[in-house]
């Protein structure tokens, strides 16, 4: 399960969004006590600067020096700033040795940041500069590097607390979207094998009836019906076929026995006409057999060289006697898992058409191969071919090529070979080659086989 | 006189097997059901017992299973409207002879019937079979005719020893095909007569008496009398 396709899961989205507007919400919060709370810092500092200026305001001047030297000394944690100095900003008294450059002597509290030669125990305050009437300049000033670390400390908390939030909200995101998404997978499991035609199989339905389940249920029933019409249909057409061979055989045996008595040489005729009609029901029964199979069971590691060696020899004598000459190559030599006897039964449907198609003098080609995920049986003649507008409907039951009416057949063959395909969830082909028609057989599992075909 | 015994309980079928084999000139019993069907099977009275799968009472799987347990070896060719290998594997495995699909062509029922009765009165193996001046080794693998070599492919020579060993016996195609490929699907076109066709010309040379006989509408037959 890639993330990929976790994050496209509702779920995810929905929490992805209610993350978002959460770590707003939470980045509002804090703002709103930071600005609060620095408000609140600033006002203290500039109501102490106002206290101070009022005090000093209120003493006389040539007791300032005096004054000042007080303070500092009262002044045990070194927080306050005084400095007295001439009109021209020439140093008096104090703590403090120069005017900062961004302190204008108007009144107001300005926040300035001290030159690193000084010995503060910090390099930010909040400070005034009062013009005192005898032309002076007196500063006042009180740290302030407290409100500077707040602003630090509500920066980090910014930073951390929104990305802990948005890491948290995919995390959870991801979480969430995976329960899910591993019952939409099962779900996607199960309708792959009712695609394959497992028709029985049935979506899981949890105990939570949440909608998914709600959903599936109506699926299953859905399922349940289709299924319930599918084996009518099913059981009709091959009631139908039943039906109709048993009476064909007892009116066969009875022509059978007439012939016995009395020779007659229209009723061989008609023998093997009936023949022929019950080789056709045969093979309409056979197909459904094959279909109901129980797939997969019964399957044995088989050895395709050895069943392509031994149908090309079945149906050399066929092709010599057309003059057509059928060869073999085998250039891999595969092991697969399925049903011997069907997989011959496929090819000699194949190489049968292959044979009936190809004028006298052409050839037949069977080659085993390795193709992009497995073996692949290529069967090629020098016949006709099929034209690609038909190729689709030739698979069907009944279907005859438009080349083929003057040939014996039933165009039940290439049913039973693709009914035999389907059941060793192999693909099937027909297409051409240089010399004529090409039927293949891709001896991998189908959903493979539509893969590889996206790649290319 | 070969006495068969037939277990079926549809009745025109029934008929229809012993009309059959009685043309064939068998003396032939009918049991209908499976409880009668077996007490007859287990006397031991029969050269042979043609047997339905599904019977009322008692299956036919049971009848056959419960005959060889007691040591009834009485060839019995199974009937069956379950045409899956799979179930003619599991007729074969409780000890049927052969497994015969429904519906089927009556000649073809008798012809395997044949085949089953020609099996049983068989005496030891054989190395050497031979009819009229054709012979057969079936040790060293050879043939000949008039002492001179038939050169065969290994299924030539599987068709021919087949075919020797149920000589004066027809044999359908469906019978040829699965007793010498041993498949047993309907290979359809005259595929098999295309075989025996190229038997033949090796076998019955020109000026040599025809030992390979077509029986018109129902197959084959190896015979030095017709």
């Amino acid at each position: 399960m890639n993330i990929a396709k976790l994050s496209r899961t509702t779920t995810f989205r929905v929490t992805l969004v209610y993350s978002t507007f959460f770590t707003v919400c939470v980045i509002m919060l804090l703002g709103f006590i930071y600005w609060n709370t620095v408000t609140e810092m600033t006002r203290r500092v500039d109501q102490i600067l106002l206290l101070e200026k009022q005090d000093f305001v209120n003493v006389q001047l040539e007791l300032i020096p005096k004054k000042i030297e007080g303070s500092i000394r009262r002044d045990q944690r070194h927080i306050y700033l005084y400095g007295l100095f001439t009109g021209k900003g020439d140093y008096l008294y104090g703590n403090i040795t120069q005017i900062p450059e961004n302190l204008p002597g108007d009144g107001h509290i300005r926040q300035i940041s001290l030159p690193t030669s000084t010995s503060f125990p910090f390099r930010v305050a909040m400070a005034e500069l009062i013009r005192l009437p005898s032309g002076n300049l007196l500063l006042l000033g009180h740290d302030s590097e407290q409100i500077m670390e707040f602003r630090e400390v509500m920066k980090g908390a910014f930073f951390w607390g929104g990305s802990l939030t948005v890491f948290l909200g995919l995390a959870f995101g991801l979480a969430f979207s995976l329960r899910p998404l591993q019952r939409i997978e099962q779900i996607q499991g199960v309708c792959e094998q009712i695609m394959r035609g497992d028709i029985r199989q049935r979506l899981p339905v949890s105990k939570r009836l949440d909608e998914l389940d709600m959903l599936t249920a109506i699926v299953n029933k859905t399922l349940d019906e289709i299924e319930r019409l599918m084996s009518e249909v099913k059981s009709v057409c091959d009631n139908i076929a039943h039906d109709l061979r048993t009476p064909l055989t007892r009116l066969r045996a009875l022509i059978y026995r007439a012939q016995q008595q009395g020779h007659m040489p229209v009723l061989e005729q008609v023998m093997s006409e009936m023949d022929s009609l019950l080789l056709r029901f045969r093979a309409l029964l056979r197909i459904a057999e094959i279909e109901n199979k129980q797939r997969m069971a019964g399957f044995k590691t088989i050895s395709l060289a050895e069943i392509l060696e031994q149908a090309v020899s079945f149906f050399e004598p066929l092709a010599e006697d057309k003059s057509i000459a059928l060869s073999m190559s085998v250039e891999s030599r595969e092991i697969v898992q399925g049903d011997g006897e069907l997989l011959f039964e496929a090819i000699s449907n194949l190489l049968d058409n292959a044979i009936k198609f190809t004028p006298s003098g052409g050839k037949v080609q069977v080659w085993l191969k390795k193709g992009a995920a497995g073996a692949r049986i290529d069967i090629i003649d020098s016949g006709p071919g099929i034209a690609a507008s038909e190729r689709s409907a030739v698979l069907n039951r009944f279907y005859r090529g438009s080349g083929s009416q003057n040939e014996p057949g039933f165009g039940l063959g290439l049913s039973i070979v693709m009914a035999v395909v389907r059941l060793h969830d192999f693909d099937f082909e027909l297409g051409e080659a240089d010399s004529g028609a090409r039927a293949t057989i891709y001896c991998w599992p189908s959903a493979l086989h539509r893969f590889v075909d996206q790649i290319k | 006189m070969t006495k068969i015994l037939t277990i079926e309980d549809d009745e025109t079928t029934a008929r229809e097997i012993i009309a059959e084999l009685e043309s064939h000139g068998f003396d032939v019993d009918w049991a209908d059901n499976g409880n009668a069907g077996l007490n007859r099977a287990l006397s031991g009275n029969y050269d042979l017992v043609t047997l339905d799968r599904m019977l009322p009472f008692v299956d036919g799987l049971a009848i056959v299973t419960a005959m060889r347990r007691e040591n009834v070896d009485t060839p019995v060719l199974m009937i069956s409207a379950l045409s899956d290998v799979d179930e003619r594997i599991h007729g074969l495995r409780a000890g049927g002879d052969d497994y015969l699909v429904k519906p089927f062509a009556s000649d073809e029922m008798a012809a395997r019937v044949e085949v089953l009765l020609r099996r049983k009165s068989r005496q030891g193996p054989q190395t050497l079979l031979h009819i009229l001046d054709l012979e057969l080794d079936l040790v060293a693998r050879t043939v000949t005719r008039r002492k001179v070599r038939i050169d065969l492919l290994p299924m030539e020579f599987r068709l021919l020893e087949y075919m020797m060993r149920n000589s004066e016996q027809i044999l359908t195609r469906t019978m040829l095909f699965e007793a010498v490929w041993g498949y047993h699907f309907d290979p359809g076109t005259n595929i098999i007569d295309v075989h025996i066709g190229r038997l033949r010309r090796k076998v019955d040379g020109p000026g040599l008496p025809p030992l390979i006989h077509t029986v018109r509408g129902s197959g084959y037959i190896l015979s030095e009398h017709r």
